[in-house]
């Protein structure tokens, strides 16, 4: 069975379509590149999968389970995460702060909790300390926990929202343009670290990504957009040289 | 692993002593009680009792603006809703004062929800406009409903608090009534602000589609804000109608959403003890220069100029922005678009070089 599925994904803004009639799956713990040009709708894709927008036509299922239209922290429970493009963190709050934040919706406290301070709020709050750490530990920050996030160096950031996004347990993890304006070296570490991912904590992972060796690198199936329409899918070395992909690219030969 | 370290810490009687937050509650404890034996006289003593009714005003207004970046303008009028209703209530119905407290507060709470509907709707900017109006609204309705407010008069008589058969007239009694009262807000304020709802507030504050994205349902808990400031505003009203024994319309307006406001900033937006030093300040500066009367508002006007260049995170604020990216306040942050993340100024930068770079950063 596919973990997220869309039928005929569609998203206007005014006359623009910029999602149109997109069909897609990912399975358990499969790894998913999407590609395409400036504009073609990948990042309008993650954001009506996400509930950021509500689409225009179609439907999104979690495991059979319909979340079209939900709004976008009811998505994040059912188990999607996701970073941004432009990294989007709490600057204001300290690096471990951040990635408990991620652990919100997994937290059993209530207000009266709060208000009263029970022993099961002072329990769930040490638990998540810890969980944070561990989850800053696996992705090198742990030294940085109790800096403002604004005042991560660039890699950084983009590896403390990869932690924030991992601490709500998502059993689906969209990651956008996680290596944008890394040098070589930086995205391959961050390469490394979604198979990492991958592997030890069993999640499937959708990336949009421009630097090509990272895509080929780590996505088993990528699916290429064009206009917001889906021109081509298929495993990496096929989309490489498929006709369609390169004119959509490049333009067409005359 | 940190849970053992606590325990360890609290089970080592030497190190409780070297806490210096001990000492200074200790201290901070020696003071409170012996503020009778001290002040020499009632005037000075009715000023710190103002400040005490005040402070929960300035912790609410922090909570709302300087957690949830909300740039409310209201809370004057949910403080002119606890003074009416508990004055009212005892007045004209009888209601013991405790009860009379309480209900004061969950009036306020239930229009204070209901005005955070409509806010929930629109922009930051709009959301102030639509507080300002709620604010006059409060104002023209209490000033022209004659049967119940009295209009412009007022009510004169608003008995002092009283439960059973003690009854609160003197200072100092009214003191150490009030100072529990507000002591319990600070508590609570403190608790939700050091807990995973603090959290979920300045994520909102910082950057709400991230929050949303991390599960943290922002409706919900810009609603739940607004009702927990407005409940204290409206305890805050209660306590100052029934410590001046009278209400009257000219104390809910807008001026006095400023002064709220104002206190809230100079301590510091964020900062609990900044909000406590920010009522006090603001509320005996003017009595300090009562003699000048008539350049009161020019020199509150100075001070908060002064502060803004000097010290733009307030008094006792901290901010990452402020201290990194030149000298960026909140304030600055909440007229600035909000969907901007906090301190991503470096991102946006290499974002753009990225661009200029040749790899196309595709935004769409």
């Amino acid at each position: 069975m596919d973990l997220i599925r869309s039928e005929k994904a569609t998203m206007d803004f005014g006359g623009v379509r910029a999602v149109d009639n997109v069909d897609f799956s990912v399975r358990h713990e499969q790894i998913v590149g999407i590609i395409g040009p400036n504009g073609s709708g990948k990042t309008t894709f993650f954001n009506i999968l996400t509930g950021i927008y509500r689409p225009t036509e179609g439907r999104f299922f979690l495991e059979d389970q319909d979340i079209t239209g939900w709004p976008s922290y009811r998505v994040a429970q059912a188990g999607i995460a996701r970073t941004f493009q432009n990294i989007r963190l709490f600057g204001n709050m300290s690096v471990v702060e951040n990635v408990m934040v991620g652990r919100h919706a997994r937290l059993k406290a209530t207000l009266i909790d709060v208000l009263f301070r029970t022993p099961s709020q002072k329990k769930d709050e040490n638990k998540a300390q810890k969980k944070a750490e561990d989850l800053l530990d696996f992705v090198g920050l742990l030294d940085k926990k109790e800096e403002y996030a604004a005042n991560l160096a660039y890699g950084e950031q983009r590896r403390l929202e990869l932690a924030r996004a991992i601490a709500t347990e998502p059993k689906l993890l969209l990651l956008d343009e996680p290596t944008a304006g890394m040098n070589p070296n930086e995205a391959h570490q961050i390469m490394e670290l979604i198979h990492t991912i991958r592997d030890t904590l069993k999640m499937s992972i959708v990336l949009i990504e421009h630097n090509m060796q990272v895509m080929m690198g780590t996505a088993e199936w990528i699916i290429a957009l064009d206009a917001g329409a889906k021109i081509a899918e298929g495993v990496p070395k096929d989309i490489q040289y498929n006709k369609k992909v390169i004119e959509a690219y490049l333009g067409e030969e005359e | 692993m940190a849970n053992l370290n606590k325990l360890k810490i609290s089970n080592d009687p030497k190190s409780i002593f070297k806490n210096w937050r001990f000492w200074l509650a200790i201290i901070g404890t020696a003071i409170m009680i012996s503020v009778p034996e001290i002040v020499p006289n009632d005037y000075i003593f009715r000023i710190i009792i103002s400040v005490i009714i005040d402070i929960p005003l300035a912790l609410s207004q922090n909570l709302i603006t300087g957690f949830t970046g909300m740039l409310s303008l209201g809370q004057a009028a949910f403080y002119g809703i606890g003074a009416y209703t508990s004055s009212l209530l005892m007045m004209r119905l009888g209601v013991p004062w405790p009860l009379a407290l309480l209900l004061s507060g969950l009036l306020a709470c239930i229009f204070g929800i209901l005005l955070s509907f409509p806010c929930l709707r629109v922009g930051s900017d709009y959301l102030t406009l639509m507080t300002i109006g709620f604010g006059q609204i409060f104002y023209i309705v209490v000033l022209n409903w004659m049967d119940l407010t009295r209009g412009p008069m007022g009510l004169p008589g608003v008995p002092p608090p009283q439960i059973g058969s003690i009854v609160f007239k003197s200072p100092s009694s009214i003191y150490f009534l009030y100072l529990s009262i507000t002591g319990l807000c600070y508590l609570f304020t403190h608790r939700l602000t050091h807990s995973h709802v603090g959290r979920a507030l300045i994520a909102i504050r910082d950057n709400e589609t991230a929050a949303s994205a991390m599960g943290i349902n922002t409706a919900y808990y810009k609603v739940m804000i607004f009702a927990f400031g407005s409940f204290w505003a409206g305890i805050s009203g209660s306590m100052l109608a029934h410590f001046l024994n009278f209400v009257g319309p000219m104390t809910f307006t807008l001026n006095e959403s400023l002064l709220h406001m104002q206190m809230a900033i100079l301590g510091g937006l964020g900062s609990l003890p900044g909000s406590i030093l920010g009522a006090a300040i603001l509320v005996s500066l003017p009595q300090l220069f009562k003699p000048i009367y008539e350049y009161q508002l020019l020199l509150n006007g100075l001070l908060m100029v002064i502060l803004l260049i000097w010290r733009p995170q307030g008094i006792m604020g901290k901010s990452a922005v402020a201290k990194k990216v030149g000298q960026k306040s909140f304030l600055k942050q909440l007229f600035t678009r909000r969907d901007e993340p906090l301190g991503n100024t470096e991102a946006t930068i290499e974002d753009e070089s990225s661009n200029v770079g040749g790899k196309s950063n595709g935004s769409n």
